[in-house]
């Protein structure tokens, strides 16, 4: 087929509109992330403040309030510590985005063995019966991260669980080009119509009161997942417990970077066949 | 014998004031020892710092925020580590920053160590406590030879 002169500087203005759009973006993205660090490490300050200051209230004149005035700074003391757990979500999620990802080859089966030990006082107080499956296999990713997302999926397994005896289970799957963990609980279960809502941030189906939680924690293992080329699901039945899965390519996969520098190279690759 | 030492001269660099007394009442309740000298920002810090440098009078531990006005307070630790009758002195930097590259950077300039201020006060109490073990440990070091 013949290909005229017009048409390749058609082609290459088009191209070079895209590259730059996607410079652009790039750009957007990495301002919208320091924005989200800014902002969320610059809150901590007035917080620190009002923390600090109400339980100098609560030191000093505890004697002359009453017992509803001693009520109303615990409140505001909570209620600080509520906003230092939902910073520190915050922070945690735009680190996600900032940091690059440094792929490592790891056991996952370390990687669980760690969050246990950090999960230790929760797993013990609510005497819950874990079940890892043995010889979990070695997977390539983010140590970091994926700690995070067994962290996030296991101490939800054990906090949204109202049985006398909470059992959780770690296993895997191979399929083929990657493994799918699941993490399963015989808790308080999700409504089916619910499944999609729960990955997004600040959502939670539950009275602060019955269940502290940020909203945060499903959204950072979305991102995680997905930024390692996997996907993350649920199953459950309400009341009977709930079943997460994600999988982790075996290989790994092309970064966002990798993936933007070789569409850079394609109107190399695509004059080349024209001509 | 921790009974025997002698409070710790502290300088604070902070310009917030409520951080000010929050740290003040911290080392209280820590129980540290201290005279505390307050610079409100980095550049009242360097010249506190000069104008004691040879008359001995220098602080024995400075408490350093990271993020101050007019003289950032990585330049304040690059001038204290740099000047020879300074660069002894601990440093130790506050701040509410765990991002990683600021704790290397600011290793890098020599900090001693590097506290990160928590929200809740109780913790604050706790890592400043830590300030004491920190003091005895220096004070009772056998003396260095002076330059």
């Amino acid at each position: 087929m013949m290909v005229s002169k017009t048409d390749i500087t058609e082609l290459e203005r088009i191209q070079e509109a895209l590259a730059r759009k996607a410079q652009e973006l790039a750009r957007v993205n990495a301002e919208l992330e320091d924005f989200t660090y800014s902002v969320s490490h610059d809150l901590k300050e007035p917080l620190r403040a009002i923390e600090a200051f109400s339980s100098f209230l609560a030191e000093d004149y505890s004697d002359k309030l009453d017992d509803e005035g001693r009520r109303y700074i615990d409140v505001v003391r909570e209620n600080a510590v509520r906003m230092r757990d939902l910073i520190e979500d915050l922070l945690r999620l735009s680190r996600i985005g900032r940091t690059h990802h440094d792929n490592t080859t790891v056991s996952a089966g370390a990687l669980v063995e760690d969050v246990c030990r950090d999960l230790a006082f929760a797993l013990e107080e609510k005497k819950v019966d874990l079940r890892v499956q043995p010889n979990l296999p070695v997977i390539t990713c983010d140590e970091v991260h994926m700690k995070q997302v067994f962290k996030n999926l296991i101490s939800n397994a054990i906090k949204f669980n109202d049985k006398p005896q909470p059992v959780v289970q770690v296993a895997y799957r191979d399929d083929n080009g990657a493994y799918t963990f699941s993490i399963s609980d015989n808790g308080i279960g999700i409504d089916q119509q619910y499944y999609e809502k729960i990955f997004k941030i600040f959502q939670r189906l539950n009275r602060r009161e019955d269940y502290k939680d940020t909203g945060v924690g499903l959204t950072i293992c979305k991102k995680v997942v997905e930024a390692h080329g996997g996907t993350i699901s649920v199953e459950s039945q309400v009341g009977e417990g709930t079943t997460f899965s994600f999988s982790i390519p075996k290989y790994p996969q092309q970064t966002e970077e990798a993936g933007r520098k070789q569409d850079g190279e394609g109107p190399e690759a695509g004059r080349h066949t024209a001509g | 014998m921790e009974k025997d030492l002698k409070p710790v001269g502290i300088l604070l660099v902070e310009d917030s004031p409520d951080d000010v007394e929050i740290t003040r009442r911290a080392l209280q309740r820590g129980q540290v020892k201290n005279n505390l000298l307050v610079a409100r920002d980095g550049q009242e810090a360097l010249e506190i710092l000069y104008s004691r440098r040879d008359d001995g009078a220098l602080p024995g531990l400075i408490l350093l925020d990271l993020n101050l006005p007019k003289v950032d307070g990585r330049e304040v630790l690059e001038k204290i580590k740099s000047d020879p009758k300074l660069k002894r002195i601990p440093v130790i930097a506050l701040t509410s920053s765990t991002r990683e590259e600021d704790v290397v950077r600011t290793y890098d300039l020599g900090v001693n160590t590097f506290i990160s201020k928590p929200v809740r006060f109780e913790d604050f109490i706790r890592v400043i406590a830590t300030i004491r073990d920190y003091w005895i440990l220096i004070a009772t070091l056998p003396p260095v030879e002076r330059e």
